[in-house]
């Protein structure tokens, strides 16, 4: 493959990646990856969630090793073992999380780690640090004062001292991560003006969104990554949001997912009594004025993009997180939630993205993971509060069998579990619960195909007997193949709803990424 | 069948019907046993080989029964050892600090002391307003930490400062002694009783240990204590009350203290300035110890008692030997780095 990728290259292309494959367990998430960059080209970076984009950049910035394939600067080949290396060789990353340190002040920021110029030696000359992040700061506009905290910035002005950085070490590549997540139009238009700057003094820039518009604003040319393989590659010309709408889910998994719902006999949501119903719900900054509800025996799928709030909703509405409004009731009547206890007591559960670091507890064994959510359960005697071992016992070892656990006994310590394992104990612990309403957020994150089989058999199980389940999906792929119906988030809010046959990748696409066909839905996203 | 207990989670050697692959894992190499064994019970070795030694050196005297009635089990030294570090024991495994409990012994200790001496109130009144300054204290560095989230280390720092300065305002700097003859119910608090020769405190102290025992082991609150240290987060996501039993933590430690200070104060018939401060590090010591045996890295109350005597042999036997107090500083020093160290080693071979 590195023959094709070399037979694309120009004369002046000066950074190539060639053939990058990178497996994590179960998943291959870079599949022989190749691109080649040319100084002051605007590359547009675009895929699903997964889709292997951020792999390709912790690569490029050192952060984490390619199992197979090669990185070419200027011809030669270079190894990349941390960040440091990659800004030595001129290639600045700014992630979506800003890595800037909050008391320190701009001037200090944007040298950090690059070696603060000296006085004597050893002391640090901050007069001159300070005129050269003026300077630097100066070429990019937007009045940064080179003196201030950067905590005390807005958002937009730290990601413009973090471009300063880059700046600053002369990078010939600059690599911006969902940029304008936080940005006013204003300030995403300052931004465009910058990198229109860099891109004129011949700095190389790739620009990685979810919004589709600024993707065919500002970039030249348009890399589209699906499972980890680059499928399109062309000079933004020829694309509009539609046909990247279309490259970008591709035609194959929408097909396995179709046929699994049609196999399945999956339709729309069942003709049952409301179980939960929340309306209203605030979280500042997250979520804004969302409401849903669910059925006993529905499935209800939640899409969204990264950071479009599904998990902040559903942290919400179970107490996991504070909300400054909205009402949740539960078959009908109005409950308090103010915390997960309060949650639970009323038969909602939840079990959260991170399983690892907020589902169990790795130092206790199987059995008691299983037991800590309904421990009053296995009490000796009525009003005695000590669990009864026999019982506890009891109880793991039906759980480990009905949800076939591979574990070693019930007495294995939890984090020697394999992860579709550990995802099956947090799940037990809360079958036994009686529970009504079950939030899975990420369910199968990071676990093989068979076991996401299991998930989804599980899911539907208990929908089937009844249960209202809410399904947090990144892969719209699993929320087409399971769910009665979805609805889709973005920035915050609920934009829209597709039921039974109406799911389809392309629709849940089209809905997150705010290209939405229905007028009303997309009038209601102004808000 | 209780095979199920903090100290041995792993099934290994327990009770329970051991599955197939247990037995496999168990039997596929002697060595990790090896290492295993030292991981858990290596500080129990050296404690037994310390043992040994001192009885060798000195056998007409050490560990007699008379030796352990009167000296290893010493009310103004064991008892407070033991019962702080025990107390500690609750706050720690739930990954909180609790600095102030030494000044908590003094100021518990002087309300008590002051209200029958300065002020002449009955005994009972006594010692209620001692316990009850306790159970404020207590609820006031709870309710700052788990409710309002501010440091546990900083908060009982300030206790020990605070409380202090307190006690000093309340004795108005001074040693006050109770005289002779005067509230005999309180002295008596610290006197032998007619049962294997020990004195009261020491069973005291033996109750509140087994209590605490029970509770850790095998209650719902100590369950949901054990969760709160492993991972907070995934405690609270499981509808574990996490704030409310911080503070109950908070709460047994400032308890437990006055219960101390009243029991010191008894047994020298009055208070004495910095009362309760020799307390504050060993008790530290004896938990840490204690958790390099039984369960490696987990705070126990089994761990703590053998922490706590381990500590109390070594300063008893080498006081017998004659050996200066900074020797035996530096012993304790020695041992409580030996102890971590030897175990964290074995865990990471693993």
């Amino acid at each position: 493959m590195g023959a094709t990728a070399a037979a694309t290259a120009s004369a002046d292309v000066f950074l190539e990646v060639q053939g990058l494959v990178k497996d994590y367990p179960g998943v291959r998430a870079a599949d022989n990856v190749s691109l080649a960059i040319r100084p002051g080209e605007v590359v547009g970076l675009v895929g699903k969630n997964g889709a292997g984009k951020s792999t390709v950049i912790k690569i490029l910035a050192g952060a984490t090793a390619p199992d197979e394939g090669r990185i070419l600067l200027d011809g030669e080949e270079i190894h990349l073992h941390n960040p440091h290396d990659a800004t030595l060789l001129g290639l600045s990353f700014v992630h979506q999380e800003l890595s800037v340190v909050g008391d320190l002040s701009v001037a200090e920021n944007v040298e950090l780690g690059l070696g603060y110029p000296r006085q004597a030696g050893v002391l640090v000359d901050f007069a001159k640090l300070r005129r050269q992040s003026r300077e630097v700061l100066a070429r990019l506009g937007g009045g940064v004062s080179p003196g201030v905290p950067i905590r005390t910035l807005p958002v937009a002005q730290q990601r413009l001292v973090m471009i300063a950085r880059a700046l600053v070490t002369q990078a010939r590549l600059v690599v911006l991560d969902e940029p304008t997540g936080s940005l006013t139009d204003e300030e995403t238009s300052q931004l465009f003006a910058v990198i229109r700057d860099l891109s004129g003094a011949g700095v190389a820039v790739v620009y990685v969104s979810h919004r589709l518009e600024e993707i065919l604003e500002i970039t030249d040319r348009v890399v589209v990554m699906r499972d980890g393989a680059v499928v399109d590659d062309r000079p933004t010309e020829a694309f509009d949001t539609r046909t990247l709408i279309e490259e970008i889910t591709g035609e194959d998994a929408s097909e396995t997912a179709l046929q699994r719902r049609r196999s399945h006999g999956i339709g729309g949501p069942p003709d049952t009594p409301v179980v939960l119903e929340v309306a209203g719900m605030e979280v500042p900054g997250h979520i804004h004025d969302a409401s849903f509800s669910i059925r006993e025996g529905e499935i209800l799928g939640v899409a969204g993009l990264v950071g479009a709030g599904r998990t902040e909703l559903m942290r919400a509405v179970f107490g996991a997180d504070h909300r400054t409004a909205g009402t949740i009731r539960l078959h009908g009547e109005e409950v308090t939630i103010r915390r997960p206890a309060d949650a639970i007591a009323a038969g909602m559960v939840l079990l959260p993205e991170d399983r690892r670091n907020q589902g169990l507890i790795r130092d206790f064994n199987v059995r008691r993971n299983i037991t800590l959510g309904t421990l009053r359960s296995f009490r000796r005697a009525r009003h005695l509060p000590m669990p009864s071992s026999p019982k506890e016992r009891e109880a793991s070892l039906a759980a480990v069998r009905d949800l076939d656990i591979k574990t070693p006994s019930d007495l294995t310590p939890a984090a020697w579990l394999s992860g579709g394992n550990q995802q099956k104990l947090v799940l037990a612990r809360w079958l036994r619960s009686g529970a009504s309403v079950l939030i899975f957020d990420e369910p199968t994150h990071g676990i093989d195909v068979g076991a996401k089989e299991e998930v989804y058999s599980l899911m539907e199980q208990l929908a089937a007997e009844g249960k209202a389940v809410v399904f947090i999906s990144s892969e719209f792929g699993e929320l087409v193949g399971v769910c009665h119906r979805v609805i889709a988030m973005r920035e915050g809010a609920i934009v829209g709803e597709a039921v039974g046959d109406e799911i389809t990748e392309a629709r849940l696409l089209e809905h997150c990424y705010g290209h939405s066909p229905d007028e009303s839905l997309a009038g209601s996203d102004e808000l | 069948m209780s095979d199920d207990t903090s100290t041995g989670t792993d099934g290994a050697g327990s009770g329970a019907p051991v599955s197939e692959a247990t037995r496999t894992i168990d039997n596929r190499s002697s060595r990790i046993n090896v290492r295993d064994f030292f991981a858990r019970y290596g500080l129990l070795v050296v404690f037994a080989i310390v043992v040994v030694i001192f009885k060798a050196l000195d056998p007409e005297v050490f560990l007699t029964q008379n030796h352990v009635q009167n000296v290893l089990f010493l009310p103004s030294s064991f008892v407070p050892l033991l019962v702080l570090a025990t107390a500690l024991t609750f706050v720690l495994s739930m990954g909180d600090f609790d600095l102030s409990f030494g000044s908590m012994v003094g100021l518990s200790g002087a309300t008590a002391v002051a209200l029958m001496v300065n002020f002449e109130q009955p005994v009972w009144i006594a010692m209620l307003a001692a316990l009850g300054v306790g159970a404020a204290v207590g609820l006031f560095n709870g309710f700052l930490i788990s409710y309002v989230g501010a440091s546990s280390f900083v908060i009982t720092l300030a206790g020990l400062v605070g409380l202090k300065g307190i006690e000093q305002l309340w004795t108005s700097n001074r040693s006050i002694t109770i005289p002779v003859g005067a509230q005999p119910f309180y002295v008596d608090l610290a006197r032998n009783v007619e049962f294997w020769d020990l004195r009261r405190p020491v069973f005291i102290a033996f109750g509140i240990v087994a209590a605490a025992w029970i509770i850790m082991d095998r209650t719902e609150v100590g369950r949901y204590m054990y969760a709160i240290g492993g991972n907070t987060e995934a405690a609270r996501l499981a509808g574990i009350p996490v704030a409310r039993i911080r503070l109950l933590g908070f709460v047994i430690v400032a308890l437990l203290a006055s219960l101390i200070g009243i029991l010191l104060t008894a047994g020298i018939s009055g208070i004495r300035l910095n009362l309760g401060d020799a307390f504050l590090l060993d008790a530290y010591a004896a938990v840490f110890l204690g958790a390099a045996v039984f369960r490696p890295g987990q705070f126990s109350i089994p761990g703590t008692i053998v922490g706590a005597l381990f500590l109390r042999v070594i300063e008893v036997g080498l006081l017998s030997l004659q050996i200066s107090n900074a020797w035996i500083n530096i012993a304790k020093g020695v041992i409580l780095i030996f102890g971590v160290l030897v175990s964290q080693i074995m865990l990471r071979r693993k």
